[in-house]
């Protein structure tokens, strides 16, 4: 959204919008927590208020939006496929601008050891589960790395019922916001465990606890839990340049998180508009 | 660029070391460390840190955000929303009970206000987002 506002103001017509969701805003529609918006909008917004804003300045705009629409390849010469309920199309451009955000790191990506029971989820998952669709993934819930999502999980999965009984984070600091830790965790006397490493999961059909290492005295210690929500970072997505062979630059361009990851969404819209802008020129 | 924003910290103030109580401020993502006796606030770097951390030391406030239940024909689905104004940490939970309870039967518009709990401890809703009918 912000890529069309900026080209738009930069005087470029005839933009089109692809989103495979039915709705515009992307995660920040799953994000109902206060802290979007003070840098851009000013105020104190959640991330659905934020989504809802940016909207109302977009739609300012004349570009075109295809919502339901799936772009599966990216060709040579600024051509995009896409599918959406009315069909397959091709169209082209003079620019392509990927605004695909980031996929969550996985335990798969860690090869965490252990068994492959139920109950592991990333944590931006369990945040679509919780908030969009009302299901608590589980009830005593151990949350590996210290990534923003999984503090603000360990928030919404306290208030929603659930016991979180640690956050576990290989580093010797936080790897989120300093403002998330304290309200999400201090506020709630969740602890968070520096130099933790999990070592092994446990469980036949369901996770029944875990094996996790002091790397700073090197005791290891097992906890029982039945969930386990992995907030280990974000990998900046950008697949379907890759899968064309194609490198950003010379009328493909990737903006926001899919460039990369910015902790507050104020800069993504920055910078998307920035680029934007930029577009006109290039 | 740095030494500019240092400048808007104003000179500490002598605080009573009896009282004195750390705390980092929730109010922007600077996150301020702010220490105060319950009259005077260091560190902060805007009126709004100060502010917070008077209000910290006599009793915490937080904005709380969750989903409301709303059961339509086309299938259950969750209404994002946040509470009109901060809310006493203490009653947290209690709260959160509240807007469980809570059932709706049609997809409110964005902004809509609804009100929860029980008379003597009213809590004001404000709907947050837009949910698919």
């Amino acid at each position: 959204m912000a890529v069309a506002v900026g080209a738009a103001e930069a005087g470029l017509r005839r933009i089109l919008l692809l989103e495979r969701h039915s709705r515009l805003g992307g995660i920040l529609n799953q994000c109902i927590h206060v802290g979007f918006g003070l840098r851009y909008f000013k105020e104190e917004l959640t991330g659905t208020e934020y989504a809802f804003r940016y909207k109302k300045k977009f739609e300012q705009t004349a570009a075109e939006v295809s919502t339901n629409s799936f772009v599966h390849t990216v060709h040579p010469e600024k051509k995009v496929t896409f599918v959406c309920p009315e069909g397959e199309f091709l169209v082209s451009g003079e620019h392509v601008v990927l605004a695909t955000g980031c996929r969550e790191r996985t335990r798969e990506m860690l090869t965490t050891p252990g068994t492959r029971p139920a109950g592991i989820f990333t944590a931006g998952l369990a945040q679509e589960m919780v908030n969009i669709h009302g299901l608590l993934p589980g009830k005593n819930v151990v949350i590996v790395g210290s990534g923003d999502i999984g503090l603000i999980m360990a928030r919404r999965m306290t208030l929603e019922g659930a016991k979180v009984h640690a956050v576990l984070e290989i580093l010797d600091h936080l790897s989120g916001l300093v403002r998330n830790k304290i309200q999400c965790l201090d506020d709630f006397c969740i602890p968070l465990f520096l130099s933790h490493e999990i070592l092994e999961i446990m469980g036949r059909d369901r996770v029944e606890g875990i094996r996790f290492r002091d790397n700073a005295t090197g005791r290891v210690k097992e906890m029982a839990c039945d969930t386990l929500l992995y907030s280990v970072g974000l990998i900046p997505e950008r697949d379907l340049l890759l899968a064309a062979g194609i490198e950003p630059g010379d009328g493909y361009s990737v903006a926001g998180n899919a460039d990369y990851v910015h902790d507050l969404v104020d800069w993504v819209s920055r910078d998307g508009e920035k680029l934007g802008r930029a577009l006109r020129s290039a | 660029m740095k030494a500019q924003k240092k400048s808007k910290r104003k000179a500490d103030k002598p605080l009573d070391r009896t009282k004195a109580k750390k705390f980092t401020c929730l109010v922007c993502p600077t996150c301020c460390e702010l220490e105060t006796d319950g009259s005077n606030v260091n560190g902060a770097r805007c009126p709004k840190g100060e502010a917070f951390a008077l209000q910290e030391m006599v009793m915490p406030m937080r904005v709380v955000t969750t989903t409301v239940r709303c059961d339509t024909v086309g299938g259950v689905k969750m209404v994002p929303v946040k509470t009109a104004a901060p809310v006493p940490m203490a009653r947290l939970f209690e709260i959160m009970k509240e807007i469980k309870a809570l059932r709706l039967t049609e997809v409110p518009a964005i902004g809509t206000r609804i009100n929860a709990g029980p008379a003597e401890h009213p809590v004001e809703l404000v709907v947050t987002g837009e949910v698919d009918d």
